[in-house]
């Protein structure tokens, strides 16, 4: 495969010199067009402190086709959907915008500004761009709610992290134990299916 | 004196554009002056012109070959004007989205700048090749073999022919895109040249590229549409702007026979504008389910209750068992339908009285739905019935000919009669829509009973054509059906020209706003 180098190259750099605030992780050593990034809240923002989980997709045509980028974790953000699937609105990932000289490194880097600063003209969610243009304490609080909660449903999926690999389990009582596992985080208020959201999602 | 002359000729153009203006309306056609038009295209612009009814619009059509030479005089004109290739007239006309006029302004005034927008370089000195270079690493790839082929556009942006090669190909096919292809390096606007083309890929792909950027030129020009006929590639030209098409229907006619609507694209949908026709099919989706029972093909006998099934398009009914006669619409006694009686068209507003509540008021806005549906979808479906007859009809004819030794032209009126139906029914069949939004007053008295004049014409027309093959052939119904055929004619023109010469006053009140944001609406609501 052609872009097998450039992109070997890339995550060489993204890992030994990464952008400020940005983890890039393989999950499959195997399979490098999907990566794992974690964002860290940019400071001074109503994101801070919070930790959030990009999952990264290189189409096989990758340079000459954009990447798509999701956030795994949920976000109250204008230019990112709300809802388990993350989707983000990012100019230079479009079709006509994107260049294939283009490095993951500085995509990874307009995600973090989006953060810092929201696109409200151009939104995904036309209901928080209104409340970030117009009440912005009440913005800023939302947001940080959500830091909070998706800080809790990590901690569970830390606690449960062995059961991530429900997959490979092939003991019909462990996997008893598994959802009996998973109906507890849906009690305790968080969202099992995006606990368990994992690369094997295609959206 | 150089400037006196060209002020002299400024105000002479002026005004024969002025006096062109007065008498038929065609305006920017004098960029394009072909005198070599099929016939039938004259034929129609002239009757355009001739009546210049408020419903008419007028435009123009054009083969593909026009379309071709048009784009090729501009480029030659603006190639000649400012000393520029051929190549890089075609870059800044389509920047310019072919407004020669501005561009050549622009241009005298800061020839760089309109460069650099346009995405043209300016150092036209480099050599465009393919070659080695000793030490070279492609950005892309980031392959560094020694001998790597690479090559470098105009500005210098230096990538490894594969790259180029992929790059290319997935924005020809993958993306469908020409005429604004960038170099591949982030931040450089450079539009690829034809010639670095040619150089780098195979020829299927440069033949796609300039088919793309063929299409290119109807789609960056507002006043050009295609032809949405499958199979068809003409392409229509008309000046009515996005912004008239609240005062304005410009249904407009392709040679392949196609009728559509320049505003939308949709198949004609006069007297009804854009918008409404818009909000009324969103409606009929959003409602089909409700709706749906009312397309269906039978209904019950509302005497004796056995099953009647429609097959033509005509709404006089006979029940075959108890011979009762009845409306098909309204399933009321046919005898009160050719009278001045007639009231099937009109939906009976209730008084306030029984609409106290929210339930028997949603459960009359549902009736109302309900009227106009009913009647929007029967024309629909009777246009298509009306269709079949005429395509079995026609088969019959020429068998009949053959036996009678009647001449193909004299039935020739079958088939004016048929068509005459479909577009009357077209018509029909919004002026149901468009009733269904209309506020009521005295306007809409005057177009339900144009309305009602026409489905009358229509209906009547509708059954004639559903009489047996052999009675056809009678002299006296041939007059009948063509006297009628042209009056179907005259009640669709009267109920056009009414509701266009009122709608271009803006003079209708609608009970919905249609107006201002419809792009927004569907933001707002999504929550
Ligand atoms: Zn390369
Ligand atoms: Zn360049
Ligand atoms: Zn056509
Ligand atoms: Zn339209
Ligand atoms: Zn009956
Ligand atoms: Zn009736």
């Amino acid at each position: 495969m052609t872009s097998n180098k450039r992109i070997t190259k890339e995550l060489a750099e993204c890992t030994t010199n990464p952008p400020v605030g940005i983890t890039v992780t393989l999950p499959n050593d195997s399979d490098l067009h999907t990566w794992h990034v974690i964002l860290d809240g940019p400071e001074d923002t109503a994101y801070a402190g919070g930790k959030f989980g990009l999952v990264v997709k290189l189409p096989t045509e990758y340079p000459f086709k954009a990447p798509t980028i999701t956030f795994a974790t949920r976000i109250y953000h204008p230019n990112v959907t709300n809802d388990s699937l993350g989707n983000i609105c990012l100019g230079l990932l479009k079709s006509d915008k994107w260049k294939p000289s283009t490095r993951l490194s500085s995509v990874l880097e307009s995600v973090r500004a989006l953060l810092e600063e929201p696109q409200p003209e151009d939104p995904l969610e036309a209901r928080i761009a209104d409340e970030y243009r117009n009440d912005r304490s009440e913005f800023d609080k939302n947001a940080k709610a959500y830091v909070q909660s998706e800080m809790k449903v990590r901690e569970i999926q830390m606690k449960w992290n062995g059961l991530e690999q429900y997959a490979g389990l092939q003991d019909q009582e462990e996997k008893r134990w598994f959802w009996i596992m998973v109906w507890a985080i849906g009690k305790a208020k968080v969202r099992p299916k995006e606990v368990m959201a994992s690369d094997d999602e295609d959206q | 004196m150089d400037t006196d002359d060209e002020f002299m000729s400024n105000v002479s153009s002026d005004e024969d554009m002025i006096q062109d203006d007065s008498d038929n309306e065609v305006s920017g056609d004098e960029d394009f002056g072909f005198d070599d038009e099929p016939d039938a295209y004259i034929d129609s612009q002239k009757d355009t012109e001739k009546k210049k009814a408020a419903y008419e619009v007028s435009f123009k059509v054009y083969e593909p070959t026009d379309v071709q030479k048009q784009q090729d005089e501009l480029v030659n004109e603006v190639n000649m004007i400012l000393d520029i290739s051929k190549e890089e007239a075609a870059i800044l006309l389509r920047h310019f989205r072919w407004n020669k006029e501005r561009l050549i302004e622009d241009y005298m005034d800061r020839p760089s700048q309109v460069l650099d927008a346009a995405g043209l370089s300016q150092s036209s000195v480099r050599e465009l090749k393919i070659r080695s270079v000793p030490g070279f690493a492609c950005d892309i790839c980031c392959e560094d073999d020694p001998g790597l082929e690479s090559f470098a556009l105009k500005c210098g942006h230096r990538y490894c022919v594969d790259c180029y090669r992929q790059y290319l190909s997935q924005k020809i096919l993958g993306e469908g895109e020409a005429a604004r292809i960038q170099c591949p390096s982030e931040g450089c606007n450079l539009i690829i040249d034809a010639r670095s083309l040619d150089i780098l890929v195979t020829p299927e792909l440069t033949e796609r590229y300039h088919d793309l950027l063929h299409r290119t030129y109807v789609e960056d020009k507002d006043t050009l549409k295609w032809c949405p006929a499958p199979d068809c590639e003409n392409v229509v030209e008309c000046a009515v702007k996005k912004k008239d098409l609240d005062r304005i229907v410009p249904t407009v006619a392709c040679l392949c026979g196609h009728r559509f609507c320049f505003g939308c694209a949709l198949n004609d949908h006069q007297p009804a504008p854009c918008e409404l026709v818009k909000r009324w099919l969103k409606k009929c989706a959003d409602d089909s389910e409700t709706a749906n029972w009312i397309s269906a093909n039978t209904k019950e006998c509302p005497k004796c209750n056995s099953t009647i099934e429609k097959n033509g398009g005509c709404n006089h009914m006979t029940c075959r068992k108890c011979k009762h006669e009845f409306c098909w619409m309204c399933m009321g006694l046919w005898s009160e339908h050719g009278t001045s009686w007639y009231n099937c068209n009109r939906f009976e507003e209730k008084s306030g009285v029984e609409a106290r509540d929210a339930q028997a008021r949603s459960r009359i806005s549902l009736e109302r739905y309900l009227h106009y549906y009913n009647r929007y979808a029967n024309h629909e479906q009777s246009a298509r019935l009306d269709k079949d007859i005429y395509h079995k009809t026609e088969k019959k004819m020429v068998q009949l000919q053959k036996e009678s030794g009647m001449s193909w032209i004299e039935v020739q009126y079958l088939s004016a009669a048929s068509q005459a139906l479909q577009m009357c029914r077209q018509t029909l069949m919004w002026t149901y829509a468009f009733a269904f939004y209309l506020a009521r007053n005295n306007l809409t008295e005057i177009f339900e009973d144009n309305q009602k004049d026409l489905e009358m014409a229509v209906e009547a027309l509708s059954e004639m054509f559903e009489r047996p093959i052999t009675s056809l052939a009678d002299p006296k119904l041939k007059v009948e059906i063509m006297d009628k055929t042209s009056y179907c004619n005259k009640r669709r023109v009267i109920l056009l020209e009414d509701t266009a010469q009122n709608l271009a006053e803006g003079r209708w009140t609608f009970n919905t706003d249609f107006s201002g944001s419809s792009a927004n609406a569907g933001t707002s609501t999504r929550r």
